[in-house]
């Protein structure tokens, strides 16, 4: 009874999710939205399960004096600061403390993580561009073309009024023929893949998220 | 009474009187919007070769007690107006109802006015465009079924082929053991309804059985409070199933943040700090692959990547030891579990995977000589 009720639940909630595809009636359409509002409900009731967790580790780590507890007083501090902001002043205006905030810092903290990308690709590129095997050499080889091809100095080169388009036409057919046949093959097979796992879901066959077992 | 959904037809014309021009409204048709949900009415029209550019029409609504609602005034050369649309209320289901489509010229004045017969708008149960998908569906899930009954009959040997990458999360929890050092497991960063965050769910729990097996601590970051809630019962579940339900330790399910990079900071962050022996990116990733794999990789960590995200396969396969790629990575869970029903599965994805490639090579063959009645067949209605 135990795992069963939350198996049928599973079993009905996913089978309206897969006949609102198919079925257009707006009775259906009305039964399977105001199941999606009492998901957004549950949601919304989990930010309250995640906010109790936040302070429940932290807690514990300030407790307990570790060498991460200042770190742990500084994000606790912050969320409650940025809360009562938002909850006791005014929080819509563009001078409001509660957007200036979050335009002068978590936006600008939010950007540096982005473009921290930069240099990372770097180094990933480096690593992955060493011609250590024959499949390394092969990605090499058609990275350096499709960089030329992009670039105008490879335009200035061999450019796309030469012989195969020059590097421009060459990087696009790369690009267009055995990249693309290459990212359709593998769309094709995570679709079939994530159809299998979710009719295994829905047929009870996975169920880890009901506490396991047959 | 009129039923069905078509039937329309112009059944007056009437000419402003004083007109300057001829111009005039023909096959004014009324019907039944198709693969709807009811409550709506597509009227269609065509416009002389005279008709003035600027020229609209006005299309109204008239009721069986002859209240007249208008409906839309749109340019001439639209040719169509759906009744009902775009949020706006369309007629009742089941009661007939006509429509008067005027056609006037910029100043406002009529140039032509045609009614239509009564038209009954109706739901549809089911989407005559979407036809192919279910037939399709239907034979994915017959072959499944097939495969799971004679696994369950037991006369079935399933052969898998190895994935290096599942076979490689022991050696990695082994390392993590050898070196004391926490497992970190990261289940993507969308929601738990996407079948990624799903399938990264049901890998977690054979995780938490090995890394409860080998009392090795297990981190797991999520994104959203509601992951959270679902990885710390798959958590417990594995630890249970290890037969070690003291190895759950709440700790290390966490919270961070809702926002992307806050969540990307900090998951670094537990990294760098935490020095994770075994880093498992599991789920559906975005712009923060590369930065979990890149910090990762200068931790020392080994890592284990799976998505189904195209985009975000290049940086895994480049900055990871091993990467699940896209089908591999929803078949790993069933891969983990050997339970026959699970691989049996996977055997019918790999049927559906060979009817695939005959169907594609099947409508190269017919497109080349000019028959497109097959890939048509394959288009799904919007």
């Amino acid at each position: 009874m135990k795992r069963a009720v939350p198996w049928l639940l599973t079993f009905v909630a996913g089978a309206l999710m897969i006949n609102d595809f198919f079925v257009p009636h707006r009775t259906h359409a009305a039964i399977t939205q105001e199941l999606q509002q009492w998901g957004l409900i549950v949601v919304a009731f989990t930010y309250v399960l995640g906010m109790a967790n936040v302070f429940d580790l932290h807690f514990k780590k300030i407790r307990r004096g570790s060498s991460e507890a200042l770190y742990s007083i500084v994000l606790v501090g912050s969320m409650l600061g940025m809360a009562a902001l938002g909850i006791f002043h005014d929080h819509q205006g563009e001078h409001s403390p509660f957007i200036w905030l979050y335009n002068t810092v978590y936006d600008p903290l939010s950007a540096t993580m982005f473009a921290l990308l930069a240099f990372f690709i770097t180094s990933a590129a480096y690593r992955a561009f060493r011609a250590r095997s024959t499949e390394a050499v092969l990605l090499l080889s058609a990275a350096i073309l499709v960089m030329l091809g992009q670039v105008p100095v490879g335009a200035a080169i061999w450019g796309p009024d030469s012989f195969l388009g020059g590097f421009p036409g060459l990087k696009d057919w790369i690009m267009d023929v055995p990249n693309l046949a290459g990212k359709r093959a593998i769309l094709m097979g995570a679709a079939l893949g994530a159809i299998s796992t979710g009719i295994r879901v829905i047929l009870g066959l996975e169920r880890a998220h009901l506490g396991g077992g047959k | 009474m009129i039923r069905g959904a078509a039937v329309a037809a112009a059944c007056s014309v009437l000419v402003a009187a004083g007109s300057a021009t001829a111009a005039s409204l023909s096959d004014v048709t009324a019907k039944d919007t198709p693969n709807d949900g009811g409550r709506s009415v597509t009227v269609t029209w065509e416009t002389s070769a005279d008709t003035p550019a600027d020229a609209s029409v006005r299309l109204e609504r008239v009721d069986a007690s002859g209240v007249v609602t208008e409906i839309a005034v749109v340019p001439a050369s639209q040719a169509h107006v759906v009744d009902g649309s775009s949020g706006q209320e369309g007629p009742p289901d089941r009661t007939p109802v006509s429509y008067q489509v005027t056609l006037e010229d910029a100043s406002g004045a009529s140039l032509a006015v045609v009614s239509t017969d009564p038209i009954m708008a109706l739901p549809q149960f089911f989407h005559r465009g979407r036809l192919n998908v279910l037939v399709m569906l239907g034979v994915f899930t017959g072959l499944l079924f097939y495969n799971i009954w004679r696994a369950n009959q037991g006369t079935s040997h399933f052969y898998i082929r190895r994935l290096a990458p599942v076979d490689a999360m022991d050696e990695a929890i082994g390392r993590a053991t050898e070196m004391g050092r926490p497992v970190l497991y990261v289940p993507g960063i969308e929601e738990v309804q996407d079948i990624q965050t799903i399938a990264a769910m049901l890998i977690l729990e054979r995780v938490a059985e090995k890394t409860a097996n080998y009392e090795v601590p297990l981190t797991v970051p999520t994104r959203t409070p509601f992951v959270l809630a679902v990885a710390d019962e798959v958590v417990r579940t594995g630890c249970t199933a290890a037969g070690r339900p003291d190895a759950y330790r709440p700790d290390g399910i966490r919270y961070i943040s809702n926002e992307q990079f806050a969540y990307c900071a900090g998951v670094n962050g537990i990294i760098l700090r935490d020095r994770p022996a075994a880093n498992f990116y599991l789920g559906r990733f975005f712009a923060e692959s590369l930065i979990f794999a890149e910090t990762g990789f200068a931790a020392g960590s080994i890592q284990i990547a799976g998505t189904a995200e195209v985009t975000q396969l290049p940086f895994f396969i480049a900055a990871c030891d091993y990467t699940l790629i896209g089908e591999e990575f929803f078949a790993a869970s069933a891969y983990l579990s050997r339970d026959p029903s699970l691989l049996s599965t996977l055997r019918a994805a790999d049927w559906a995977k060979v009817i695939l490639v005959l169907a594609l090579l099947t409508g190269a063959v017919l497109e080349s000589l000019g028959m497109s009645a097959f890939r048509d067949w394959f288009s799904v209605a919007g």
